[in-house]
């Protein structure tokens, strides 16, 4: 059997499954009350899933939140032209607020965004990032009153 | 607590209502509404923090200018947060969740004015609902509701997961599966009744659980931004021009009316839940969508842009707006963070809940539920006449779109308890639910598993409980009969004119 990505994801969903029923059995008998039941219940069907997998695999892609097909655009069939680059742009968002901050980095993300993804003039892009950075500065540093946590930069700035 | 007649009921609302057209008290919903509206299309900013936020602006008003105001709150920020959860999959609040179902996959198909104009007759008339059934629910609920305990809401909560059953349509495996996770999820942190931890890898973070808008903030919005990208569409709609895009404010409009046996049946579910202290709009949204999708059965494409997969939740959120009201006010038992700061506010300003304002002061209860009709009549109102310039959105090239959706994305993920923590959790959940959505493992049922998974647990411990010390008789409490038999009837219908069916 040749292990196709939809299997992967399977495969994934069982190793977490796995971890929760470990934990699962040293919990007190009150903590498990609903959790046993359950876990046992995901575990079970992630093996029949398995099987189903091994004995028609799964065509990729396309699934809508309920399981069924996607509602197609006029450029849908160009699906998947790089997912992990697609991945890597969103998670690069909080890589950045990591090192940069989360005003600073979400604004940065922006810039290099509209910049290299988007193909926009520089100033746009520039004018971009400051927006998106000035927007997080409003809502969480002014209208929510909360403190904007800085990145590994200002803490390396901070202890040097 | 003493009684009320029907008579003293109406006639205390004709009185509330003349206080609240008077001039210039009127000014105080329609202020409250626009600010309210402005506030709440960011995402992690409800009607409850802005309350919390005015509270201090209003320490020397009059108690009654206090009523304006804050229904006014609560009203104007329902039906904006549904816009973000339409256009962008983001929803604006907690009980705009459910909306993002179906009216994001609209937009993605051209129909977000239709979406949009939907939400927003809903919403209006959903509110309307609410607000009639509360004026002739007050008499019975001032008598009934403290009898409502925890074997009520673990019925109540059984609704709801059944109700995953039926949004399941393409694998029950997977869809249970998905299920599982959520309840997994939700049980995360503290043991509600022996404080023990639970699945927290030893960090003190996840003691706190894990927390809802990070997890839909995850699941939905960051999950279609990947999903946007890796498919290379220009457009959330895949149209460039606006001409282009189908669905028009007037069909909308007319669905409501196409379904309105899901309308009334989604207002009275929201009516009902808002009612029950402790459960919440999100709760109320999501049973009613399950409902609705269960009704539907196979004539449903819920999770794909069917339209009932709006009317739904939103005629829920603003029917149960009205009826939260009640517990807070005639017991001091806030039903949402909104009600709780609402409590707060009256009780700076001396009002005290329960039997006297109830009975003595009942006119002022109903400034403040007018107050809450108004505004959510005018800003529905709002919404329709911005329907066009909002579905402009939907052909915004996207490369434009995911730097701004993403910092509202952070955003709703920090806003909700001040930790970056939550953001690195909403991108985590992003990227496992675009990994679902892209390997066909249903979405919904996960998130109606961590909505309801909390509220089943805490329940079904103390009604055990409660059980075993003898205090409480589950087979003779008439609503938790009630609810069995709800439950049991969301399982049998459905299947009976299937059944007939076959046999012709």
């Amino acid at each position: 059997m040749s292990v196709g990505r939809g299997t992967g994801f399977t495969l994934a969903l069982l190793a977490v499954g796995v971890v929760f029923l470990a934990q699962t059995i040293g919990l007190s008998p009150t903590g498990r009350r609903v959790a046993l039941p359950a876990v046992a219940l995901v575990t079970l069907l992630l093996l029949v899933q398995l099987i189903r997998d091994a004995r028609a695999p799964v065509a990729e892609g396309g699934e809508t939140p309920g399981g069924g097909a996607a509602p197609t655009g006029p450029d849908d069939d160009a699906r998947s032209r790089s997912p992990w680059r697609s991945l890597a742009w969103v998670l690069a968002v909080p890589a950045m607020i990591a090192i940069a901050g989360l005003c600073e980095g979400v604004g940065l993300h922006a810039f290099a965004f509209l910049r290299v993804r988007g193909k926009e003039p520089l100033p746009v892009a520039a004018l971009g990032g400051l927006g998106v950075a000035a927007l997080v500065w409003w809502i969480v540093g002014t209208l929510l009153g909360a403190e904007l946590p800085g990145g590994l930069i200002l803490a390396t700035i901070a202890g040097g | 607590m003493p009684g009320l007649d029907p008579g003293s009921v109406v006639s205390a609302a004709l009185d509330g209502l003349a206080l609240v057209l008077a001039w210039p008290n009127i000014l105080y919903p329609i202020a409250g509404t626009l600010l309210a509206m402005c506030v709440a299309v960011l995402p992690g900013i409800s009607g409850a923090t802005l309350m919390a936020i005015v509270i201090p602006l209003t320490f020397h008003w009059d108690t009654l200018q206090i009523l304006l105001l804050f229904g006014a709150l609560v009203g104007g920020a329902t039906f904006m947060g549904s816009t973000t959860a339409i256009l962008f999959n983001i929803p604006g609040t907690g009980p705009n969740a459910a909306t993002l179902l179906d009216g994001y996959p609209m937009a993605r198909q051209g129909r977000a004015r239709t979406a949009l104009a939907c939400s927003a007759l809903s919403s209006a008339l959903g509110s309307t609902v609410g607000v009639f059934l509360l004026i002739l629910l007050i008499p019975a609920v001032v008598v009934l509701g403290p009898r409502m305990g925890p074997p009520e809401y673990l019925m109540l909560s059984l609704w709801g997961l059944v109700c995953i059953v039926t949004v399941i349509r393409a694998s029950v495996v997977k869809g249970l599966v998905m299920a599982g996770f959520g309840l997994l999820i939700s049980l995360v942190g503290l043991d509600p009744m022996t404080a023990e931890t639970r699945y927290t890898l030893g960090t003190i973070y996840l003691q706190d659980g894990v927390g809802l808008i990070p997890v839909f903030v995850g699941v939905f919005a960051i999950a279609e931004i990947i999903d946007l990208l890796a498919t290379g569409r220009r457009t959330v709609s895949g149209e460039t021009d606006v001409a282009a895009l189908g669905g028009t404010t007037a069909e909308g409009v007319r669905a409501v009316f196409r379904h309105f046996g899901v309308f009334l049946r989604s207002s009275l579910i929201g009516t009902g839940i808002g009612v029950v202290p402790g459960v919440g709009g999100t709760v109320a949204g999501f049973v009613a969508y399950g409902e609705a999708a269960r009704v539907a059965g196979k004539d449903g494409r819920f999770g794909e842009g069917d339209i009932r997969g709006v009317i739904a939740p939103e005629a829920a959120n603003d029917a149960k707006d009205g009826g939260s009201l009640l517990p807070a006010l005639a017991f001091g038992v806030p039903a949402s963070a909104g009600t709780a700061l609402l409590l707060v506010a009256l009780q700076i300003h001396g009002v005290t809940p329960g039997g006297d304002l109830m009975t003595n002061d009942l006119d002022l209860v109903f400034v403040l539920i007018w107050s809450l009709f108004i505004s959510n009549w005018l800003s529905s109102l709002l919404g329709l006449s911005l329907v066009g310039p909002l579905a402009r959105l939907s052909v915004v090239r996207v490369s434009r779109l995911v730097p701004p959706i993403l910092a509202l994305s952070v955003i709703g993920a920090f806003a909700y308890r001040g930790r970056v923590t939550d953001v690195w959790l909403a991108f985590g959940f992003g990227a496992a639910g675009y990994a679902a959505r892209r390997y066909g493992w249903p979405r919904i049922p996960f998130i109606i598993a961590i909505v309801l998974g909390p509220l089943f647990e805490v329940n079904l411990g103390l009604s055990l409980r409660l059980h075993e010390l003898g205090r409480i008789d589950l087979w003779t409490r008439p609503s938790i009969l009630l609810v069995g038999v709800l439950i049991a009837l969301s399982v049998a219908v459905p299947r009976l004119p299937r059944r007939r069916g076959e046999r012709s």
